[in-house]
């Protein structure tokens, strides 16, 4: 199949699609590299271009995930970044994080679940993070699950616990992740970061 | 501990605060009637106005609850309507269903945790709905909460389980509740429906949805 004849969704309905779509792995592969594209269950879907809001936090991120690869050994990667969750469905999450005992999951690209994955919201990318790849990250075990609002400054920390995500709320401002101690963080100070480096003074 | 003028406050923090603000329930009672406020952990919090397609939506809910009630047995009501959780804490959620065993909690205010909590988000407060909120029902024992995202037309399905929210995964367009079979919802049906109450092509957008409308 010729990539130009890909059909790339565009989730206009309003609810996940129940059966998987026409694509697979073999057919992403053939897809030009660097291309913003994941293939989700089946699926084409594009990336939408990041803002400097977005990025800003990317970058702050980086920052967090970098400090917990040099206290635990573990390794981080910010998209694009292949993860290979089965033969349908192959993702670029913004941020992930693998523990030292599992860096093994990492060749070329990275073949299975992350330890942690983070995503960003952008405006059209909400639902789909949150129902669409929530459903996936729960089906393939990524044992922790951030997603970020910008817009609103807001962390949202899911944690798999029995197959199952349970949102977990730090008390006054201060995050530590209860499964990896090395990622933590002060929320307030986070945003503020943010902020600082986005506003022109 | 009670004071004797109401302070409001914005939530101040990007996650709950582990103490308790000044105000108690006896304050909460002297504030005139209908004042958009609530108690959220011992602060007093305004809420925001709704705006037209927040009202829809609370509309909308309300016909779908209305029918799991007469399926169910059990009561529902949509704001505002009094929610005492604790003597720090009485709230008026965008709508909540109880269920027919737990019926007499109901007198006159809702004194406990409703069986459902359904909140719609505001635009610039999703912050108070998604953490504060969501902490506040978690520790209170509020078995069910769902999420409505006007925005992203989007519904996030939570179940208590020990006092933290667990999400329950969105396969298809169907969601039936876990723990009460009479509360059940059609995604596609209902985001539909919104559409045709609201004008325009149904279908013609996904997101990001009535930004225009204030």
């Amino acid at each position: 199949m010729d990539t130009s004849t890909f059909q790339f969704e565009q989730f206009q309905s309003f609810s996940p699609y129940a059966e998987i779509g026409p694509y697979r792995a073999k057919d992403y592969w053939k897809l030009p590299e660097g291309e913003p594209v994941e293939l989700l269950r089946g699926r084409l879907i594009m990336s939408p271009s990041p803002s400097s809001l977005h990025q800003t936090v990317i970058a702050r991120l980086i920052c967090i995930l970098q400090r917990a690869e040099d206290t635990a050994d573990g390794l981080m990667f910010v998209s694009p970044m292949d993860v290979i969750l089965s033969d349908d469905t192959i993702l670029q999450p913004d941020l992930l994080y693998i523990v030292k005992e599992r860096r093994g999951i990492v060749g070329e690209r990275v073949m299975g679940a992350p330890d942690l994955v983070i995503e960003i919201l952008s405006p059209g990318s909400n639902r789909r993070d949150r129902t669409e790849k929530l459903d996936l990250y729960t089906k393939y075990g990524v044992a922790e699950y951030w997603i970020v609002d910008p817009e609103t400054q807001l962390f949202e920390f899911l944690l798999l616990e029995q197959g199952r995500y349970t949102i977990v709320q730090p008390a006054d401002n201060a995050y530590q992740s209860p499964r990896l101690p090395e990622i933590e963080f002060n929320l307030a100070t986070f945003w503020q970061e943010v902020q600082r480096r986005l506003s022109h003074s | 501990m009670s004071i004797g003028t109401p302070q409001y406050e914005s939530l101040p923090g990007f996650s709950p605060p582990s103490s308790l603000g000044p105000h108690r329930a006896a304050d909460y009672w002297k504030l005139p009637e209908g004042e958009p406020v609530e108690l959220i952990q011992g602060r007093l919090i305004v809420s925001p106005s709704p705006n037209e397609f927040h009202q829809t939506l609370s509309a909308l809910l309300t016909e779908l609850l209305l029918g799991a009630s007469r399926q169910g047995g059990g009561r529902m009501f949509a704001a505002p309507m009094d929610v005492v959780l604790s003597d720090d804490s009485v709230v008026q959620p965008d709508l909540i269903y109880v269920a027919k065993p737990r019926r007499e909690i109901v007198k006159g205010r809702v004194n406990g945790a409703p069986d459902l909590v359904v909140e719609i988000l505001s635009k610039n407060d999703a912050r108070r709905d998604r953490v504060d909120k969501m902490n506040l029902y978690a520790e209170h024992g509020v078995a069910e909460y769902w999420i409505v995202d006007p925005d992203a037309r989007q519904f996030d399905f939570l179940i208590n389980r020990d006092g933290r929210f667990e999400v329950q995964p969105q396969h298809d367009d169907c969601y039936q509740s876990p723990r009460l079979p009479e509360l059940a919802i059609n995604l596609s049906d209902f985001w539909a429906e919104v559409q045709r109450h609201v004008g325009g092509e149904p279908g013609t957008q996904a997101s990001p949805g009535p930004l225009n409308q204030s």
